[in-house]
């Protein structure tokens, strides 16, 4: 059992290297300019097995085809029980020989786009996590996969840090970095109303003021004293 | 009609917002894989229930993206995240009479103060006993997080946390337990990796 030796469809590296071409010109055709920012792992917890203190600290440019094109999937904008959610997912496609030339010359390893990093997506301004990296959605054309698809969704943001140099991805949540000195009054809480529109802490603090009674001298209000008069 | 006599004391409301304050001021620390402190965050509250066009407006004002500001420094572009974690919520869940606590209705509270507007009576009679139902999500990016604000939750119930409170003017603070009834925990995380783990 053995395939037809005269047909040789999954090795001539000529034919490998011209659909690459294709691919890429497509893309750069077709495509967009995207921002890739990747993620240094900084906190990594070995028992939650998570990285909760991630930094993103370097970034790459380079186009991408935007698979998705008939608008960004996922479940959109809801109201749920923590305010206004925007569930917006998205898939873009990088060819390999694009990202190895943008992202692998750089970092030596860093082989493919990983889940975790995020990208910069200008059309709407808005960041995207990547959560899976599809390398077989174009099986094995010619012998060879020749484009990662990544399937990114909006970030959710956990006051991550971002020192890339790139100003505008350094500065882009700043407004809303809720890492700020923690006193305990009111301040502070009135920091956080700025930096996050759907917090209601100091409303909470400033409607209990009038009814809460922590008083020292009388904490359970044993010697009220009441008028007779 | 029997029941025609207009009052609002704003009880419910008030009960709202005390729960809400007890938990506005829960902080989640950060630290690097050496173990240096490097965030200090509160974790931001709200009551669940929102007015659909006002979460909008409020929440999304300009619908575009990018993270540009208006001149008092206040988000002028549309919301540039999914949602910021963590953070908590509540609502008001259930109202249910309380036969274990009533007294006669005819028993009389003593106010303390007169309200000579009001007849000068120096008396009001004794209320009616509910208990109200409110239920806390937390929702969390990491596990730590989560569990770092339960942490700081749980054992000021011994179940109830009790404080006092000024709920009706003219009347004596009154103690108000809350009770921790029920504690669940749900972290999805066994789907594809295209699904969005959550941690509630």
């Amino acid at each position: 059992m053995a395939t037809n030796t005269f047909f040789n469809n999954y090795a001539q590296v000529q034919e490998q290297s011209l659909i690459d071409d294709l691919v890429i010109e497509s893309i750069k055709i077709y495509g967009v300019d995207v921002i890739y920012i990747s993620r240094a792992i900084k906190g990594r917890d070995k028992i939650f097995r998570e990285d909760d203190f991630p930094e993103y600290n370097e970034t790459f440019e380079f186009e991408t085809y935007v698979k998705s094109m008939e608008g960004f999937e996922g479940e959109g904008d809801f109201l749920s029980k923590f305010g206004l959610e925007i569930r917006d997912t998205l898939t873009l496609t990088v060819a390999n020989r694009t990202f190895e030339r943008h992202v692998t010359r750089e970092v030596v390893e860093l082989t493919r786009p990983r889940e975790g990093d995020l990208i910069y997506f200008p059309l709407n301004e808005k960041m995207f996590e990547i959560k899976y990296v599809e390398h077989e959605s174009i099986f094995y054309q010619m012998g060879q996969t020749q484009v990662f698809d990544i399937q990114c969704e909006l970030i959710e943001y956990a006051n991550q840090r971002f020192n890339t140099g790139h100003p505008s991805i350094d500065d882009y949540f700043a407004e809303y970095n809720t890492d700020i000195i923690v006193d305990a009054n009111n301040a502070t809480l009135s920091a956080l109303t700025l930096t996050d529109d759907n917090a209601s802490n100091l409303d909470f603090e400033l409607e209990a003021d009038g009814i809460l009674d922590f008083s020292e001298t009388d904490p359970f209000s044993e010697n009220i004293t009441i008028s007779d008069t | 009609m029997a029941i025609a006599n207009y009052f609002y004391n704003s009880t419910i409301r008030k009960y709202v917002a005390l729960f809400g304050t007890y938990f506005n001021q829960l902080e989640v620390r950060r630290t690097s894989t050496d173990g240096t402190l490097n965030q200090r965050q509160i974790v931001p509250i709200s009551y669940g229930p929102y007015q659909k066009i006002l979460a909008r407006l409020d929440q999304d004002p300009n619908i575009e993206g990018g993270a540009s500001f208006d001149a008092d420094g206040n988000p002028s572009a549309g919301q540039p995240y999914a949602m910021t974690l963590p953070r908590m919520a509540f609502e008001l869940t259930s109202f249910t009479y309380d036969a274990e606590r009533t007294v006669a209705p005819t028993r009389k509270i003593r106010k303390t103060a007169v309200d000579e507007a009001n007849g000068g009576r120096r008396f009001v009679y004794s209320g009616t006993p509910y208990n109200m139902g409110f239920s806390l999500y937390i929702m969390a990016k990491y596990n730590e997080d989560a569990v770092k604000c339960l942490e700081q939750i749980l054992p000021f119930f011994n179940p109830e946390f009790t404080s006092t409170v000024r709920l009706i003017d003219g009347l004596e603070p009154m103690d108000i337990p809350l009770i921790l009834t029920d504690v669940t925990s749900e972290d999805l995380y066994e789907e594809a990796f295209t699904t969005r783990r959550s941690i509630l």
